[in-house]
């Protein structure tokens, strides 16, 4: 896995390195040829001063260097060279050489070209060289000469006039030396500045990604136990606020499910065990000892009273479920009719329930399309008859009532119910799966429900693009509303 | 041994009363908090079933109430609630034992015998008192190496006074603790018992003409049992 810290640092690192290595070399190459040119100067100079003693008295050339003193050219250690060769005809003869050169002349056949060239000296070690070119100056006006050589030398030879052409050399030893020292310098002054760069880079970068790798660490340590616990948005970079933001929401919504589902599992757990314990006890206590024919045969009915409320309360939970797997479904394109669907599962619930039908009143029209699968719709209004006719405190003074309207909204059906024991707390609980206003959870009445027909509804509604909401008012009427749109 | 349920169950309170009655105990049932704290305070209940979630007055409540008003009789919780959070709260608010739905009813018999034992004092499962020894556990008896064999109602009043050994116990008190709210209770019941107890103890060699009684009578104040004179 690549770390941010690391890559950054590297790539960093690199740049400053390649930027410095970029910069040493520019700067070699600036410091050599400065270098080099003044080394050049130097022997244009010797050279110039070469030339000047150069003469022609009008029978031959000669150089006045007899009485000078020019150690530089005596042999030894650094000696110079010089040569001088003068063109008679189509040869070039030596017209004098330096004390510094062996007996043979300067190495190769002739005179080199006039230019600056890197050459091995005689002397076996490199060293650079200047050739010029020049029409020695007569002696009347070796004044003018000695003044300007370079403009002697800039003279075109003429093939009848005598040209002498004079070559210098220098080791370059000396030079390779403090290039060579200049080079080594600043590679050392730029490994040094890359290695400080690369620890300044670690440094620079750790600290900037300190903000990061903190909420990193944060949401590392988050888990299902401490899904209650938020990031910080204070002193969060600017880059990083809107993600801690994100992300608290994001934990929030998490923390919600996880409490929901938590306290759904713990209540479906023990609604769950509440029948097992009934039925392990009855079998356990009747079976420790001989009974008579009746006293089993009344064992098995209680046990089969048991087994059915288990098996409706899978059934419920089944339901649940397969509602909420269902949610967010392929919306459908058949259409029912909510007016004969409400119809039909009023009668159901009156006689399930035992009331009599005074004690629902209807008012819907003769028909009432709504686009939603119609066993889904009776599911969905069965559950909400079946909420008010067990839980409701109805009867013919003071009936249950279903309202089935169409508005532009889409169409809907309230039932009402008077509901003597809740309170306007009690309302946010309605659709909370188990949730009973009596806490008693193991009730023996077997027409007492499990808290899940409004939870049921609720997911069923939702799944059909719909929704169920509740209100409940001063005169403890609770109103259950079930509304679905003319389009999904 | 006198037990009350407190279950809104009606097929759980039904079968743990009548399964606890054919064990030996005494046992008053009833469906919700309100009631179960009236009878806890009106009867010195050896061990109370109690169930957390309860109409009227839920279980926790009822366990608050009742040591509030210094009622000592020990508390199996007996709830579907598993967390250990729910445990704790049950111990902590004064439960001395706590049982998780469903449950074996062994389990249930062996903890209920661990809370008396323990509500009198007793921590061993045999009692022994001189030649006289019983094995709560398995609810025998033996005078030396001799089995005797006893109903489960001479069973109990022996057990009772086994356990309140060397002090008396009044005609009341083993009335309390030895019938529940169904049972018809004769004015002789107990002397009736106690007859029949001593002479299945003698006719094992537990007493006689050459050893001292175990049961002694304590003239209008009750039995006491204790090996050698008073």
């Amino acid at each position: 896995m690549t770390s941010i810290r690391g890559r950054t640092s590297l790539l960093v690192a690199a740049s400053i390195a390649g930027l410095l290595a970029l910069g040493g070399l520019a700067l070699f190459v600036v410091v050599r040829a400065a270098l080099t040119r003044q080394f050049d100067d130097g022997l244009a100079a010797r050279a110039a001063a070469l030339q000047s003693l150069t003469r022609f008295d009008g029978e031959k050339v000669e150089m006045d260097i007899a009485g000078e003193v020019m150690p530089r050219y005596h042999a030894g250690k650094d000696a110079e060279y010089f040569v001088a060769w003068i063109r008679e005809g189509n040869r070039w003869n030596v017209l004098e050489q330096s004390e510094s050169l062996p007996a043979a002349a300067w190495p190769g056949d002739g005179p080199p070209a006039p230019e600056i060239v890197d050459c091995p000296l005689p002397s076996g070690r490199p060293g650079r060289s200047l050739t010029i070119e020049f029409i020695p100056p007569a002696e009347h006006d070796s004044d003018d000469h000695e003044s300007s050589p370079a403009a002697t030398t800039q003279q075109p030879p003429s093939q009848s006039i005598t040209t002498v052409r004079l070559l210098v050399a220098q080791s370059r030893t000396a030079l390779d030396r403090t290039l060579w020292t200049i080079a080594l310098s600043i590679s050392g002054v730029g490994i040094a500045l890359v290695v400080a760069s690369i620890a300044a880079t670690r440094w620079a970068v750790r600290r900037g990604t300190r903000p990061l790798e903190a909420l990193c660490a944060r949401v590392a340590a988050l888990g299902p136990e401490t899904l209650n616990q938020r990031l910080t948005l204070e002193h969060q970079p600017m880059e990083l606020g809107p993600v801690a933001a994100r992300l608290n929401d994001l934990l929030a919504r998490l923390d919600e499910a996880f409490k929901r589902e938590k306290s759904f599992t713990s209540a479906a757990s023990h609604e769950l065990r509440t029948p097992i314990a009934e039925l392990r006890m009855l079998l356990e206590v009747a079976l420790s000892r001989e009974r008579t024919p009746e006293r089993w045969e009344k064992t098995a009915r209680d046990g089969l009273g048991v087994l059915d409320r288990a098996q409706r309360l899978t059934e419920a939970l089944l339901r649940l479920s397969r509602a909420g797997a269902g949610s967010g479904s392929a919306p459908t394109d058949a259409t029912a009719d909510l007016a004969a669907i409400l119809r039909q599962q009023a009668a159901r619930a009156l006689e399930v329930h035992g009331h009599d039908p005074s004690h629902l009143s209807i008012d819907a029209p003769d028909a009432l399309a709504a686009p939603i699968d119609p066993a889904l719709a009776a599911s969905i209004i069965g559950n909400m008859l079946d909420n008010a006719l067990h839980h409701g405190d109805v009867a013919e003074d003071r009936p249950a009532r279903c309202i089935a309207r169409q508005g532009s909204a889409g169409v809907s059906i309230t039932i009402t119910n008077y509901a003597p024991t809740l309170t306007t707390g009690d309302v946010a609980h309605l659709f909370e799966p188990f949730w009973r206003k009596d806490p008693a959870r193991s009730p023996h009445d077997a027409r007492q429900g499990f808290g899940l027909g409004l939870s049921v509804g609720r997911v069923l509604a939702e799944s059909a693009g719909g929704r169920i909401t509740a209100v409940f008012d001063a005169d403890h009427q609770l109103g259950v509303t079930f509304q679905v749109p003319l389009s999904r | 041994m006198r037990i009350l349920i407190v279950e809104d169950s009606q097929i759980l309170r039904d079968s743990l009363a009548q399964g606890l009655r054919e064990a030996g105990y005494a046992v008053d049932a009833v469906a919700d908090g309100k009631r179960g704290l009236l009878n806890a305070q009106t009867t010195d209940y050896d061990v109370i079933l109690l169930d957390w979630m309860l109409p009227e007055m839920d279980g926790l409540t009822m366990l608050t109430a009742m040591r509030a008003r210094k009622i000592a009789a020990a508390v199996l919780m007996l709830t579907a609630r598993d967390t250990i959070d729910d445990k704790v709260l049950g111990l902590s608010t004064g439960a001395d034992d706590y049982l998780v739905k469903p449950f074996a009813f062994k389990e249930l018999l062996a903890r209920v015998k661990a809370l008396a034992r323990r509500r009198h004092g007793e921590r061993s499962p045999t009692i022994t008192i001189g030649p006289l020894s019983i094995d709560t556990a398995a609810k025998a008896v033996r005078i030396g190496t001799t089995p005797i064999d006893l109903t489960p109602r001479e069973y109990a009043l022996l057990e009772y006074l086994a356990m309140h050994a060397g002090k008396p116990v009044t005609r009341a008190e083993l009335e309390e603790h030895l019938y529940d709210d169904r049972s018809q209770v004769f004015s002789n019941a107990i002397d009736s018992t106690v007859a029949a107890l001593r002479a299945k103890i003698d006719a094992a060699g537990g007493g006689g003409p050459n050893s001292p009684p175990l049961i002694h009578t304590r003239r209008k104040v009750g039995y006491v049992l204790m090996d050698g004179a008073p």
